[in-house]
């Protein structure tokens, strides 16, 4: 159910943005407003239906924790007594 | 990027900007980031808050000496004046993807904050969301709405911190500071890299307004920049010292809202008690500055790196970006506290400090500058007509002689 809410917004915000947009002849602001709302709506999905989506937080995590390891490692020496 | 390219047609003053600043930088630092740095400093977390009131201000020159060579132009216009339209489109996409995710964890600390000391059971999405129907219609409206939003919201925080502060007096405890620098300066010093992370790297959030400034007030921008630094650092220290003062070093660090819970134990004469919601309001509304500012600059950016007309169509797009991925960044609170206390200091001093810096030198050692336009006005690049026309619309001289042309150099 929240699943079939959230494509159902997303379809009525597009249209409204579509024509809104068309009116206003900007068709390149429709077009990329369209691709970052399929890609938030498709985020959405994946999310609900629990679907491994990548999370920028481990990216993250994977690319500074070692390259920092010995600052914080150092920075956090004796901050759990 | 075409400099006469017009997404916004508002200007703000430099006083409004340093409210926002403010508010910013108070936002989501104000309630967490004293209970990292008791954690690492103890009892002299205060010291490191002081010492990291210069570095503010240190960290804002350096956006303030890019938007004096790059006059009127926003971080993803000069990048593509610097470095070339593709590594600078490159570039401006990995800033939005920064203000996204900036957002997102925004976004997730006020759900969390919510849904555990005000609307316990309310599922977080519900959080988020209604939130976010604030942000996007904050980000319709425009700056100009968001900086007067700033400044209402400046005073009422000010006044609210001072009586908080007063009415926790006879509950301070000076012993709670004892041993002073009991281990050598090293420790205030360390306790210095969380606040390195949050605000400081994120102040990056605020060269995305810096062209917005009215022409009238550009020369009284690092004056109103100062004072806003100098405030954010008084008032950290202050947080801290009460923090320290009432709850002592065990309770702060054990706490993930501490300064809700010192509210909390606010006590005169049995009389004013139970006040800590009035320190939940003034949270959620410099969290509120905090997410518009970094969700606007996101939208910005992204407009200006599409060669949009305006940033408009993209802000609901967005939100269905930022409401999932604020649910999804972190598994639970050890998840949070780890990410945000270790990891997120380096990742934003990449992106707010180092790159900044290097686009800077980068500039220095090309020559490279936008040229002043005439009368020595800075260049408007960003702008849309208020009733979003596919002109672009011709921008409104709200500033005193504001140029609306541009000319790159």
């Amino acid at each position: 159910m929240p699943s079939v809410m959230i494509v159902l917004a997303a379809a009525l915000w597009g249209t409204a943005i579509v024509r809104h947009r068309m009116k206003l002849k900007q068709v390149r602001e429709s077009v990329w407003a369209i691709a970052v709302l399929v890609m938030g709506v498709v985020y959405c999905l994946c999310l609900l239906k629990q679907v491994n989506v990548p999370n920028p937080v481990d990216w993250i995590t994977a690319l500074y924790e070692p390259l920092c390891k010995p600052i914080i490692d150092w920075v956090m020496e004796g901050s759990s007594e | 990027m075409n400099g006469s390219k017009k997404l916004n047609n508002q200007f703000i003053g430099a006083s409004q900007l340093s409210k926002m600043l403010f508010l910013f930088a108070l936002g989501t630092a104000g309630l967490m980031v004293p209970t990292f740095v008791v954690a690492i400093a103890k009892q002299d977390a205060w010291i490191s808050m002081a010492i990291a009131g210069p570095l503010n201000y240190i960290v804002l020159l350096l956006y303030l000496a890019l938007a004096e060579r790059f006059p009127g132009l926003t971080l993803a216009q000069y990048a593509e004046k610097l470095l070339g339209t593709w590594l600078g489109k490159a570039l401006t996409l990995v800033y939005v993807c920064f203000f996204l995710l900036l957002s997102a964890l925004v976004l997730r600390n006020i759900v969390d904050f919510l849904g555990l000391s005000v609307l316990p059971g309310t599922p977080n999405w519900v959080i988020a969301f209604t939130f976010m129907l604030v942000i996007v219609y904050g980000a319709y409206l425009g700056i100009e709405t968001i900086a007067r939003s700033g400044e209402l919201l400046f005073g009422w925080t000010v006044l609210v911190i001072f009586i908080i502060m007063l009415l926790l007096t006879n509950q301070f405890e000076p012993k709670n500071f004892e041993p002073f620098v009991y281990e050598g300066w090293t420790r205030p010093f360390k306790g210095l890299y969380p606040i390195l992370g949050f605000p400081l790297g994120e102040f990056v959030v605020m060269s995305a307004f810096f062209p917005f400034v009215k022409q009238a007030d550009v020369g009284k921008l690092r004056k109103h920049l100062k004072l806003a630094a100098m405030f954010v650092g008084i008032f950290s220290v202050g947080i801290s010292v009460l923090l320290l003062g009432v709850l002592g070093v065990d309770e702060t660090r054990r706490s993930p809202f501490s300064i809700f819970d010192m509210a909390k134990t606010i006590n005169v004469e049995d009389v004013i008690v139970r006040v800590e919601v009035t320190v939940a309001i003034v949270w959620v509304s410099t969290v509120f500055m905090k997410l518009m500012m970094s969700f606007y600059g996101a939208t910005l950016l992204a407009a200006q790196m599409l060669n949009l007309k305006s940033y408009r169509p993209l802000i609901v797009p967005f939100t269905f970006v930022v409401v999932p991925l604020s649910i999804a960044v972190y598994r639970n609170s050890a998840h949070a506290e780890y990410f945000a206390m270790q990891i997120w200091t380096p990742f934003s001093l990449t992106i707010g400090v180092a790159i900044p810096m290097l686009l800077l030198l980068f500039a220095f050692i090309t020559g490279k500058r936008t040229a002043r336009s005439k009368g020595d006005m800075p260049v408007k690049a960003s702008y849309e007509a208020p009733n979003d026309s596919p002109s672009g619309g011709k921008a409104q001289q709200s500033g005193a002689g504001q140029a609306g042309g541009a000319t790159p150099s």
